[in-house]
């Protein structure tokens, strides 16, 4: 003799069991928002911390570039800056955009950081913007230097001779005067 | 087989009040998964590259007696006027921004709240499938693909579906015959995709639906036969394809279509109507292009791959179960309503194909989606039913089956959040990078400068909730990166 199946209590456990994937996602889902609310700056939620402008600019994080300046630092002053190849290992004050162009070859992301500095708040003179162009020439960067050609309106063409002998561009910069 | 196919009345024992409570615990499963994604949507930037564009043309083009123009291949006459609507009468850009997102949420609101309460949920078990079928919705690429903003042109259309396909399935009132007529120019107006409502409703006709009579089929049809005599005569387009291709496992450019296949396009559109059908109904291809075949081919397929292709597949064979079950329980001449929704269903997903001849993408297939999801309902109802029949080891075995296959689409729903937040971040990315280049693109239309400068606000200051870094085998189970 073989017994029915309880067909009621058989539907029950077939409702939990669908209901427990359901569950399991909600629950799983107001705890990553909970745990978002207090830790906001946890790696699950956010890029990695910047300290600076010029960290942002060298992480290629337009996002939290563009912090620092909504916060109120000019984006055309002054940063200070380091690094083993771009500034010979010294410390250097270089403005914002050069450091972007020095890192734009460097990550993927660093052409949108000089995009944004660009489009917020950045203002290059002929001069000052055919020295930005020159820096992408002799960083051997095609791509950013085209960007800029087109971003700051310079016209070609125009001569950016080689780059000074010595010291790393970057620091050279304000001492050579291109075109 | 038609032991699993619940009646009418099987379903009309239960009272209202229970029917509610069930409708509200089905609610509240899936409550945090709308509310996380309406919240995204509300917290997403505009962005810059479609939504200045679209409120430039809203504000240069309203004087011209005959805008929106029919001629062109983007025809939206009621979105444009809605946007236009909200543009003009808000008192500044913040308000109207604001205005247009509850444009956007508002339908997935809605949808989410039609599709629960047509499931009707009268038990435990119903009360769950009615949450998976709202999963189903969610993790679907036709919904996911209709959250973009400003472009709320079929998530508009989607809920208004449901409301049609509900006039019609309930008894007759006057009111009903022109309400849906009303319906299915509202859809149509925010997008062609509107017309699956034609099709939608002479199948209502055609089973013996209670609102549906004669004159509301002829009128539907005439209406819609209408607009696309009206399209077709006016359009003024001097290419055959408007947009990229999918093609086997590449994309062609409208200009290479057009060299491949010019002189002869009936064989892609019909290829481009099948690419979205078969993406609503196996999630495969996408955008016509069958990729995740190519990963099964080259023995790289992606966990999320996996997911997607197993779960849509599964789901429609189950649909089919249910619906020829259901199909074949029917006494000649006459049409339960678990039928007449599988053949509803199988008319909607048609219709999407046909209207998306020209190219495939996950959102054309939008219309359908909330047709698949209800008949996910029924059909996980009736499988669930069926199983609890079976001897034990069946039992266990199809019980797991379909709690495998609900947490597959489960994940499919997160995907469908965390790309919600990728999306916003893209946005606002696009603020920050592209504001220099657009105002040199864009120097000789100072309308479109003026509303992109009014706009930097939104597209800079909102915080965005990010996508959250997953561990590695999540984020590949869910697709990430997208």
């Amino acid at each position: 003799m073989t017994r029915e199946p309880n067909v009621d209590r058989r539907e029950r456990c077939v409702a939990w069991l669908l209901a427990c994937p359901i569950v399991a996602l909600a629950i799983s889902l107001l705890t990553l928002e909970v745990w978002r609310h207090v830790y906001p700056r946890s790696p699950l939620f956010s890029e990695p911390f910047v300290y600076s402008l010029a960290d942002a600019i060298e992480q290629g994080d337009a996002a939290a570039a563009y912090g620092f300046i909504r916060a109120g630092q000019d984006p055309n002053a002054a940063i200070v800056v380091q690094d083993e190849v771009l500034t010979g290992g010294e410390q250097a004050m270089v403005p914002p955009i050069v450091w972007a162009i020095a890192n734009a070859r460097a990550r993927e992301n660093a052409v949108d950081v000089l995009r944004m500095l660009l489009g917020h708040g950045v203002v290059l003179d002929g001069a000052r913007a055919r020295e930005a162009v020159c820096l992408a020439v002799w960083l051997d960067d095609a791509p950013t230097a085209t960007v800029l050609t087109r971003e700051l309106r310079v016209e070609l063409p125009f001569p950016c001779g080689k780059a000074p002998p010595g010291r790393p561009p970057v620091l050279a910069l304000s001492s050579s005067t291109a075109g | 087989m038609h032991a699993a196919v619940a009646s009418a009345s099987d379903r009309d024992q239960h009272t209202p009040s229970v029917r509610t409570v069930w409708g509200l615990i089905a609610l509240a499963l899936v409550a945090p998964f709308v509310a996380l994604l309406s919240l995204t949507i509300w917290r997403t930037p505009f962005p810059l590259t479609e939504a200045v564009a679209i409120f430039e043309n809203v504000t240069t083009a309203r004087s011209s007696p005959l805008w929106p123009d029919p001629a062109t291949s983007y025809y939206r006459p009621l979105f444009y006027a809605t946007v236009d609507l909200i543009w003009s009468s808000s008192s500044s850009v913040a308000q109207a921004l604001a205005w247009l997102k509850v444009l956007q949420i508002a339908p997935v609101v809605l949808l989410v709240g039609m599709l629960i309460w047509l499931c009707r949920p009268g038990s435990f078990v119903e009360a769950v499938a009615a949450a998976a079928a709202v999963v189903v919705l969610l993790g679907s690429p036709g919904f996911r693909d209709n959250l973009e903003l400003p472009l709320s042109y079929t998530i508009v259309g989607m809920p208004l579906a449901l409301v049609a396909w509900t006039l019609l399935t309930r008894e007759w009132r006057r009111w009903h015959a022109p309400m849906v007529v009303a319906l299915t120019v509202v859809a149509t107006g925010f997008k062609e995709q509107g017309l699956v409502l034609a099709p939608l409703v002479v199948v209502a006709w055609w089973t013996g639906a209670p609102s549906a009579r004669r004159g509301v089929a002829v009128t539907v049809t005439l209406v819609a036969a209408a607009y696309v005599v009206m399209r077709l005569v006016v359009r003024d387009s001097a290419t055959t394809f408007e947009q990229a291709i999918g093609y086997g496992f590449s994309e062609l450019t409208p200009l290479e279509a057009a060299n491949r296949f010019g002189a002869f396009p009936l064989w892609i559109f019909v290829y481009n109507a099948l690419a979205t059908i078969g993406n609503v109904l196996f999630a495969e291809p996408v955008r016509g292009v069958f990729r995740i075949t190519q990963a099964f081919a080259e023995l790289r397929p992606q966990s999320s791959q996996l997911l997607q292709i197993g779960s849509s597949t599964a789901l429609t064979l189950l649909i089919a179960w249910w619906g020829v079950g259901s199909w074949r329980a029917v006494p000649s001449r006459l049409w339960s309503p678990d039928a007449r929704l599988f053949v509803a269903t199988g008319a909607t997903v048609l219709a999407c194909g046909a209207l998306s001849f020209d190219y495939s993408r996950d959102r054309l297939g939008g219309m359908a989606v909330p047709f698949y999801a209800l008949s996910a309902f029924h059909a996980l109802r009736a499988a669930a039913r069926r199983l609890c029949a079976l001897p034990r080891p069946q039992y266990l075995v199809g019980a797991l089956a379909l709690t495998l296959l609900v947490a597959a689409w489960g994940t499919r729903m997160v995907t469908t959040l965390e790309y919600a937040r990728h999306t916003a971040w893209i946005n606002q990315q696009q603020w920050l990078v592209l504001l220099a280049d657009r105002r040199i693109e864009f120097a000789d239309r100072p309308t479109y400068l003026q509303i992109m400068e009014s706009m930097v606000e939104q597209g800079t200051t909102a915080a965005p909730v990010r996508a959250t870094a997953y561990p590695p085998w999540v984020g590949r189970a869910i697709g990430q990166p997208f």
